[in-house]
């Protein structure tokens, strides 16, 4: 049952298993190991390699990430300042630019005049800034997501690893890892979508086809993505590769493809409600100036219809609003997302008996 | 940080043991992961639940209707649609917060917590005075969150129109339809809502982090509103019911109180289309005085509903340890 690279499958159910395990986590079947010696996983180093972890139920999984977040929130928020605040500075500046563009080619447009050429290199080049703020915006969310995740693993292995640490780790070698992880990632599903999509739309097979070729990529897309889904967590924790994590985080999933699915879905959805219930207030502050010329516009329109010009005026103050909460929203997302991703990647390595109980 | 209570018993006060028999307390997990795992739990159920409801009743609505739009400009159309809109909303209101809301907390806290439901929300009786001085607390404490709500107002140049159409669902044009938005708006959030932040949030936090879980909770409640604009008046009316809850370990007054603000907001919208109340709310220039005199007259009463509490839990205590 030797499949090489030190990986071994079950006789019975062909599941995982390795020289470690008694039964195998899959069918519960009992693993004899003839004239192998018990070896240990691969992993960290040994130093800080035995985090006493079992698999959890759902709720222990809860429990676990919240503490977890407890533990780790001041030393996370200093790294998410330091790299969110001037992630969400550019953020402004590109979206306000952007915003104050098509703020100034409204009235033109609805008075039916076509924009001039300065106009129109300005609205490109604005949208080129904003384009390059949102790809900083996108590291800062790689080099938080490995440093968080430092952070969580440090903590499985009994180690407080300290914020400027996990900062210095996250922001060298495993920043570009991660980065690679994600364009990879997300190359392959942009393929699926648009590749098959194209191909179907040039050989002439009509709107249907495409839509069921774009509907069936979805399925695969949202497969891939959920056994690739610790990929980034694999970068932090183990300063693996970019294939070593992916394949990784593939084996990990491999028998609870529906469980991690529910589970990530869950931790998602409560994210996503949490942030919404905590940004909306901070909207009202960040789009104060958007809200007053919105508002002056509809009182002035009364029961008429709203005047061109203070539409235009009210849009050209909403980009830095919008740069602000985009960088608010990347910054809580990061603050949250690897906490369980990170508790759910140690539960989900337990259950391949990856780590002695009691050690 | 306060030691956390063990599964087994919980008790503060004047209060009867509560047994924790739940699923998460035999798993000796934190309470404070529980109250913040069942808050976000319940709010999405209840708020995409009443999405779906919402959505129902109002295609419901416009089916056997017929909606004919009078004007092509944006508020007077926002107005119209929220006129034919307010009954299967508020109809919905009622459904969600007692199917979504309520419902989820008592299993809740019966599945993870307690087996002990009612005792462990505190669905517990207090004495009249404390009923009455809650009521006054916040009847007092009414021209304040009016104040801060038309500064917001003026400030965001928040066209009269609009405030009137968003105003649709809690006005009444007649005596049925006033209970029945009394019934929506006053009841409903009064029993569910309360039960959701005070009996189960704050309850469970309290183990964790004591007198602290009244701010957090009443943070929470302001923003759990999604309404940015309420959001300093909602919190700092969900600090006071908390309060109530914390100083007296008991729901109704809290209750109790969170009625009585919503009810004298829905009399106050209705009273505005008597004409002689009309001549009344038009004189919003003697609100700063208003609000002079009855802000320190409320915290008076939060202190009076304080120690009518403490008088009473210390008399419960006593007549206790003398039957034991």
């Amino acid at each position: 049952m030797d499949t090489g690279n030190n990986e071994f499958v079950c006789p019975t159910c062909g599941a995982d298993v390795i020289r470690t395990q008694s039964t195998c986590p899959a069918c519960g079947n009992p693993l004899e190991w003839e004239g192998v010696e018990p070896a240990p996983p691969e992993g960290p180093p040994a130093a800080s390699r035995a985090p006493d972890v079992r698999p959890m139920g759902l709720g222990d999984i809860f429990d676990r990430t919240f503490r977890m977040f407890g533990t780790v929130f001041t030393r996370a928020i200093v790294i998410l300042l330091i790299l969110f605040l001037p992630a969400s500075l550019i953020l402004m500046i590109g979206a306000g630019q952007f915003y104050g563009s098509i703020g100034e080619l409204l009235p033109a447009a609805g008075s039916g005049e076509a924009p001039g050429p300065e106009q129109s290199l300005a609205l490109l080049a604005s949208l080129g800034m904003f384009g390059l703020s949102f790809v900083l915006a996108y590291i800062a969310v790689v080099i938080g997501e490995i440093a968080m995740t430092i952070l969580v693993a440090g903590e499985f292995h009994g180690t407080r690893v300290e914020w400027k640490e996990a900062f210095a780790k996250a922001a060298g070698i495993r920043m570009l890892r991660g980065v690679a992880v994600m364009l990879l990632q997300g190359i392959v599903y942009a393929a699926l979508l648009v590749v098959p999509a194209v191909l179907f739309a040039v050989a002439g097979g009509g709107l249907g086809a495409v839509i069921l070729s774009v509907l069936t990529a979805l399925v695969a897309v949202l497969f891939l993505f959920i056994r690739w889904a610790f990929a980034l967590t694999a970068v932090g924790c183990e300063d693996t590769g970019v294939a070593t994590s992916m394949r990784r985080s593939w084996l990990l999933v491999r028998n609870g493809w529906w469980r991690v699915f529910g589970i990530l879905f869950l931790m998602a959805l409560l994210v996503g409600f949490a942030t919404m219930v905590v940004t909306t207030p901070i909207s009202l502050v960040a789009f104060w100036d958007f809200y007053r010329e919105y508002f002056k516009m509809l009182g002035a329109a009364g029961t008429g219809t709203p005047d061109p010009t203070m539409m235009a005026k009210a849009m050209s103050t909403m980009g830095p609003g919008l740069g602000l909460s985009m960088g608010l929203n990347l910054m809580l997302s990061t603050l949250t997302r690897p906490v369980y991703a990170t508790v759910l990647f140690f539960d989900l390595r337990a259950r391949r008996g990856e780590f002695v109980r009691g050690a | 940080m306060e030691p956390e209570e063990p599964a087994g018993t919980a008790a503060r006060g004047g209060q009867p043991e509560t047994t924790l028999d739940g699923t998460w307390e035999r798993g000796g997990r934190s309470s404070g992961s529980a109250a913040i795992a069942g808050l976000l739990g319940v709010g999405i159920l209840y708020f995409y639940g009443q999405s779906f409801f919402l959505s129902f009743a109002v295609l419901l609505s416009a089916a056997t209707r017929h909606v004919v739009a009078d004007s092509d400009a944006l508020l007077p159309k926002m107005a119209q649609m929220l006129e034919l809109m307010k009954y299967p909303v508020r109809a919905s209101l009622i459904l969600s917060q007692f199917l979504l809301m309520l419902l989820p907390t008592l299993w809740i806290v019966r599945r993870w917590h307690s087996s002990g439901v009612r005792a462990y929300v505190r669905f517990s009786p207090c004495s009249g005075a404390e009923i009455a001085l809650a009521c006054a607390a916040v009847l007092l404490f009414f021209p304040a969150n009016a104040f801060l709500s038309q500064i917001l107002v003026r400030e965001l140049n928040i066209p009269p129109m609009l405030l009137k159409a968003n105003e649709t669902l809690f006005r009444a044009d007649s005596a049925p339809e006033l209970l029945f938005v009394i019934a929506a708006v006053a009841l409903t959030p009064a029993i569910c809502e309360e039960t959701l932040f005070r009996g189960y949030v704050q309850r469970t936090l309290e183990r964790t982090i004591g007198a602290k879980s009244v701010i957090a909770t009443g943070v929470v409640f302001g923003l759990y509103h999604l309404q940015p604009l309420g959001l300093l008046n909602l919190s700092l009316l969900g600090l006071v019911f908390g309060y109530f809850f914390f100083a007296s370990r008991s729901l109704f007054p809290g209750m109790v109180a969170h009625f009585t603000n919503n009810l004298v907001a829905v009399l106050w919208l209705y009273a505005e289309e008597s004409p002689q109340a009309a001549s009344l709310t038009a004189r919003h220039h003697l609100f700063p005085a208003l609000v002079l005199v009855a802000t320190p007259l409320s915290a008076l009463a939060v202190y009076g509903f304080a120690m009518v509490s403490r008088r009473r839990i210390a008399g419960e205590e006593m007549s206790r340890a003398l039957t034991d």
